[in-house]
């Protein structure tokens, strides 16, 4: 196993014993390797240009600010660097914000460690989670009625990734979809990436989402 | 009904009513005693070769001599009349005369020139008789008509008699022939002058014009009867009264062909064929058929038009189509009268025509008046119902602004708390339950105590997201407790196929509603050994069962209301406090959790 091969990880994260269990469960991985961790957004920004770091793991809810500048720090940096958030829900709220940033999925602080490291590499290998609530938000984006009446915003979703988007919001599993629509599991993959990639590179998505939280609420 | 059938109703009317006019109207022989009528006599024609004869009154000489003059003589005697004050009265005669009894004179001479020519046409004559002119026996009446070229000798009646009575009946046929004549041109310039002006100041509706048009005709027309011309010295000009007589029907037809939408532009052009044909006459040469020419056109034309407008119903053209019914039939005797049969022409109707003309237009007027002012009140009435309307959903529309406003104030807030519980709270746990897992403490009891907060926590965030969509949450809630169902060597069978629609769709209904559900999964994994775990939703129930061991539900329940209330009949309040039901079967290889509640009331 080659150096090339291994990625190097920064953790931002500011509950100690959190940031150690992350730390370990991500070392855990043979492709992972922590080189840093921070616990303060400008900590965090300082190991990100010292370091330059292939992944940038990062809670939001900082005490000195959000993990979101951090992810756009990583965006617009000159080497390649992705980012991931570390959420204690995958709510809805915090994750869509830090796709809009930049990051490239998230992962749930509460989850087995020994799943951690896995689902980072498979987030950096293009299959990012996506729970029923980011599902349903999406399909409010796009869905055909709005409560208030409201211009639907497109973000250009297909009509098969509408209906991913379907299932996932119903919570329906990975290869339960896959079954349901007579597709394989990696063809639904690429669907949830080909949908965030629209939702991050759509241009006028700050005033979507703008427009449709106001029609939610 | 179509127009020949309106319009041979129109003829057939209007004779009856000429019929009955001509009944009323006759001068009925003087029934009084103390009068006489004398209606023998002698005519003799000094300016003809004609030898005297017998005459019987009415005396009508009709033919085209230059200049006509007739000497009627008639006799009476002292003795058939009232001892009283006597007078000699004529109620009509054409166009002068001088009179004489017993060789005294009662009239000035005979003026040949204008305006005097015609200085008795179109009213009675009336004189007393000193009784030293009269004797007893054998008075003669010597009376010598005279009439220019185009008009006609005649004398309709003689009454000698009682000076009071003879009076009366000269001042009421005054006042018919000459005062209602003058009336009718008072009314009918002032007509003519209010709508000229009506016409000016509204908005120029060319309504107002014809009828003004229409109303300076029947000025014209009535010109005649009014003896103004022989006061003023204006020429008499029959042309000028035919062009008129066309002129009224003319322009009401205009009226009605615009008003009324009754398309009749082939008797427009036949009334100006004969306009142009009346003018081309004059022009050429005098002649009474024109005049009948004009009669006859304007007569059919009129029926015509009246019988199209009787076909287009509704109540006031009916009233418009009763009363120029009338003014036909007026206008059909007084023609007959003047160019068929003289003798009729005692009393006349054309005099009246022109105020009967002036009523039929300021009805019409009235009526279009008072239809346009319904219009616009049913208008207005439209109009302020609508401003209600909009009025109602303005302040619905404010009402609704408020509650969003209201809801998202709340929204805003809950989010905020949310927030805080995530970041605080949520993160505090995950690190406890790090700082357990990195110290190998092994703790059981607190780390399901930790978990379970957690997992409440989660459930709570969860509900409180405003796309709260009850499939939306549990397959949240399978996200969470995926790893827990892992441990225990579960899995879920789901089955989420209608997004359930509780009855009163909320945040809190959705956490009670997740609750149950949460609770229910995570008893199954706690204690029903069981393999798999099914979850199915329609869209008023939801369906939690197991392929486990089952447990005895009766007995589960005595034992927990025992115990304080927990497990299973919090399980039930929880449903009760949500409008749902909550059925429990349990048996030996497995149990189903039932919730059902009623259909959602439709969105207000």
């Amino acid at each position: 196993m080659s150096d090339s091969d291994i990625s190097s990880v920064l953790i931002v994260e500011d509950r100690i014993h959190t940031a150690d269990r992350l730390c370990a469960a991500v070392n855990a991985h043979p492709k992972l390797t922590v080189i840093g961790e921070a616990h303060l957004v400008e900590r965090g920004l300082e190991l990100l240009q010292q370091l330059r770091p292939r992944l940038l793991l990062t809670d939001l809810g900082l005490p000195d600010g959000s993990g979101v500048d951090l992810i756009r720090a990583a965006s617009a940096a000159d080497w390649d660097c992705d980012s991931l958030v570390v959420s204690v829900f995958g709510d809805e709220h915090r994750v869509i914000s830090a796709i809009r940033a930049g990051a490239r999925g998230y992962i749930l602080k509460s989850a087995p460690s020994m799943d951690i490291g896995e689902s980072m590499q498979s987030i950096i290998e293009g299959g990012s989670p996506m729970s029923p609530q980011i599902a349903r938000f999406l399909l409010n984006l796009v869905g055909p009625e709005r409560p208030d009446g409201m211009e639907n915003a497109d973000i250009g979703l297909t009509q098969r990734e509408q209906e991913v988007l379907q299932a996932v919001a119903r919570g329906y599993r990975r290869q339960e979809i896959a079954d349901r629509l007579s597709i394989s599991v990696g063809t639904v993959g690429n669907h949830v990436n080909a949908i965030y990639r629209k939702l991050e590179v759509s241009s006028n998505i700050e005033a979507v989402i703008q427009a449709t939280r106001m029609g939610l609420l | 009904m179509n127009w020949i059938t309106g319009s041979i109703l129109t003829a057939l009317t209007a004779g009856l009513i000429a019929l009955l006019l001509q009944l009323t109207q006759a001068d009925l022989p003087s029934s009084d005693a103390d009068t006489i009528s004398l209606s023998q006599g002698i005519v003799c024609r000094p300016d003809t070769a004609q030898p005297c004869a017998p005459v019987t009154l009415p005396y009508f000489v009709i033919d085209n001599e230059n200049s006509k003059k007739a000497t009627l003589t008639f006799s009476f005697d002292r003795t058939d009349l009232p001892s009283d004050l006597t007078a000699v009265y004529l109620p009509r005669l054409s166009d002068n005369m001088s009179l004489t009894i017993n060789g005294t004179s009662f009239t000035s001479r005979i003026h040949d020139t204008a305006p005097y020519y015609r200085s008795l046409w179109n009213r009675p004559f009336y004189a007393i008789i000193p009784d030293s002119v009269l004797q007893d026996y054998n008075n003669t009446l010597n009376i010598e008509l005279s009439a220019t070229q185009e008009r006609n000798l005649a004398l309709v009646a003689i009454h000698i008699g009682e000076a009071d009575a003879l009076l009366l009946r000269s001042e009421l046929m005054h006042l018919y022939r000459v005062g209602f004549s003058r009336f009718a041109l008072g009314l009918t310039i002032a007509t003519a002058i209010s709508l000229a002006i009506f016409w000016l100041f509204r908005q120029r509706k060319p309504q107002f014009l014809l009828m003004a048009a229409a109303a300076a005709c029947a000025t014209v027309y009535s010109l005649q009867w009014t003896r103004l011309d022989q006061i003023f010295d204006l020429p008499d000009t029959t042309t000028a009264r035919d062009l008129a007589v066309l002129g009224q029907i003319y322009f009401i037809l205009r009226y009605a062909d615009m008003s009324l939408s009754m398309r009749l532009p082939v008797l427009l052009r036949a009334i100006e064929a004969t306009a142009v044909a009346t003018v081309f006459f004059a022009l050429t040469s005098q002649d009474w058929n024109v005049t009948l020419l004009v009669y006859a056109v304007t007569l059919l034309i009129s029926i015509i038009a009246l019988g199209k407008l009787v076909t287009i119903g509704g109540l006031w053209t009916r009233a418009f189509w009763l009363v120029s019914v009338v003014l036909l039939a007026v206008l059909t005797i007084s023609g007959y009268a003047r160019l068929i049969d003289p003798t009729m022409a005692l009393y006349g109707f054309a005099q009246i025509s022109p105020m009967l003309m002036t009523f039929t237009i300021i009805g019409v007027l009235l009526a279009e008046l008072a239809y346009a002012q319904r219009r616009s009140d049913a208008m207005t009435r439209a109009l302020s119902v609508q401003v209600a309307e909009k009025t109602a959903e303005l302040a619905k529309s404010y009402r609704q602004m408020e509650r969003f406003t209201r809801d998202r104030a709340v929204a805003d807030e809950r989010q905020r708390i949310m927030l805080d519980l995530h970041d605080g709270v949520g993160g505090q746990l995950v690190n406890a339950l790090a700082y357990m897992e990195s110290t190998q403490t092994t703790d059981l009891t607190l780390r399901d105590a930790l978990e379970e907060a957690l997992r409440d926590l989660s459930l709570m965030i969860d509900s409180m997201t405003p796309s709260g969509d009850v499939s939306v949450l549990l397959g949240m809630l399978r996200g969470r407790l995926e790893p827990l169902l892992a441990q225990h060597g579960l899995v879920f069978n789901w089955q989420i196929e209608d997004d359930p629609v509780m009855p009163d769709p909320g945040p809190s209904q959705n956490l009670r509603l997740m609750r149950i559900a949460q609770e229910a999964i995570t008893n199954v994994v706690k204690h029903a050994n069981a393999t798999s775990i099914t979850v199915a939703t329609d869209r008023t129930s939801l369906m939690i069962s197991d392929d486990g061991v089952g447990f005895d539900v009766h007995a589960a329940l005595a034992r927990a209301g025992q115990a304080g209330g927990f497990g299973l009949p919090g399980m039930q309040r929880r449903a009760k406090s949500i409008g749902a039901q909550l059925d429990i079967r349990s048996c030996g290889n497995g149990t189903e959790l039932i919730l059902t509640w009623p259909t959602a009331h439709p969105a207000p």
